[in-house]
């Protein structure tokens, strides 16, 4: 398994996207980062039934909710998609009582679609992995995102939470401090810690 | 992991230290694998992914109308002070009045007059306060009861028969009373007893 992950790695290089965390960070957000901004203004006029404001939060968090959905399920179909429409549509329901705590509000999808997400695989929509291993090309393989998923989720909750909010939706480690309600060090140490449990379970494999 | 390494690789994440520095500090700690697991899990956070419009457009027929009912934003006035009106004070200071009355006609401690005008009101209205007549009789009645019990000569099973007759005899009184006021058509509650 450390074998592929220094064979995707080199090939991640290639396509220069293995940069320190902080020009992720602002690939990530790139563009996007003013519409973010504005999310707390969106989130208030959706919740009077705004469908064009909700329309926009749709699009600025389509992305996160959809590899989360598709690490999950292991789909390249219409899994993920409908895991990202069912997580909508439950927001929409739900966005009466939201209240603003702070925390970032793509945390608060990330709570809905993981629900979602065990809906579907209690239903049998997660895709095992094959036994061959797959050819590798650089890119992650429905059986590379399935094997990691299952590692994730073999991994404490709270350590959980923290890779998906942090890798997923592209969090900072300061808004998943926010939105765990933990200190910025405490976020780093269970990242950290994370990654060195998910390390040895992938090697177990 | 140990702390250090942790604090050392929140320094490599932000692109303050070296990974050939990590890997010097902590020789034999997987700082390498810990590294390109990072790497590999940020590559998954900027995969590419679908238009998000055709899913839009497919989600926004299945959208419910909002109910009105349950979508509360705050508050939609701002929440005045209640003024104390002069119509306001006046119903308050009657309130606060007949409350007070009612309290002290109940303890049977007003002036006969009040007394009595108060049982009247409170009888039409269906409560049982007692009258000022009602009152002076128990007060004489008592007196009366107590006599007999100190100065009968009788001794034993008669005395105690003497006192239970003088007792029982206020209560047919009154018996006989509310017979007298039910034939007369003015029985009402709180006026019972009421002597002619």
């Amino acid at each position: 398994m450390i074998r592929e992950l220094r064979e995707l790695i080199a090939a991640s290089r290639t396509a220069n996207i293995s940069a320190p965390n902080s020009d992720i960070q602002t690939r990530t957000y790139g563009g996007e980062e003013q519409r973010l901004d504005q999310v707390p203004q969106l989130v208030e006029k959706a919740k009077r039934g705004d469908r064009d404001a909700f329309a926009e939060l749709y699009r600025l968090h389509h992305a996160r909710i959809f590899r989360m959905a598709r690490l999950h399920l292991g789909e390249l179909g219409d899994g993920a998609e409908d895991v990202v429409a069912e997580t909508f549509l439950r927001a929409w329901a739900a966005l009466p009582r939201y209240r603003n705590t702070g925390a970032p509000f793509v945390a608060w999808l990330f709570g809905i679609a993981r629900h979602v997400v065990l809906d579907e695989v209690a239903r049998g929509r997660r895709v095992m992995p094959s036994e061959e291993l797959p050819e590798r090309t650089g890119a992650w393989t429905v059986d590379d995102r399935l094997t990691l998923a299952q590692a994730m989720d073999r991994l404490p909750a709270a350590q959980r939470q923290v890779v998906e909010l942090k890798y997923l939706a592209g969090m900072r480690n300061e808004e998943v401090a926010s939105a765990l309600g933990k200190s910025k060090g405490a976020i780093n140490a269970m990242q950290w810690r994370a990654l060195g449990m998910l390390r040895e379970i992938l090697e177990e494999r | 992991m140990k702390r250090r390494l942790e604090e050392d690789l929140e320094r490599w994440e932000a692109g303050l230290a070296p990974l050939a520095e990590l890997e010097e500090r902590h020789p034999g700690s997987d700082v390498h694998d810990l590294t390109e697991l990072h790497h590999r899990l940020t590559a998954l956070g900027l995969e590419a992914t679908p238009d998000p419009e055709s899913g839009w457009q497919r989600l926004i027929a299945r959208l419910p109308e909002p109910e009105p009912g349950t979508i509360l934003v705050g508050r939609t006035k701002p929440r005045h002070r209640r003024v104390l009106t002069p119509r306001r004070v006046a119903a308050l200071g009657l309130a606060a009045a007949l409350t007070l009355t009612g309290g002290l006609a109940a303890a049977d401690v007003l002036p006969d007059p009040a007394q009595d005008a108060v049982a009247n009101v409170a009888g039409h209205l269906g409560l049982d306060f007692p009258h000022s007549a009602e009152v002076t009789d128990q007060t004489t009645h008592g007196e009366e009861v107590s006599n007999v019990a100190r100065t009968t000569p009788e001794e034993g099973c008669e005395k105690g028969q003497a006192i239970s007759e003088v007792a029982s005899s206020f209560a047919q009184d009154r018996r006989n009373g509310a017979a007298h006021a039910s034939d007369s058509g003015l029985n009402h509650r709180g006026s019972h007893g009421r002597p002619g």
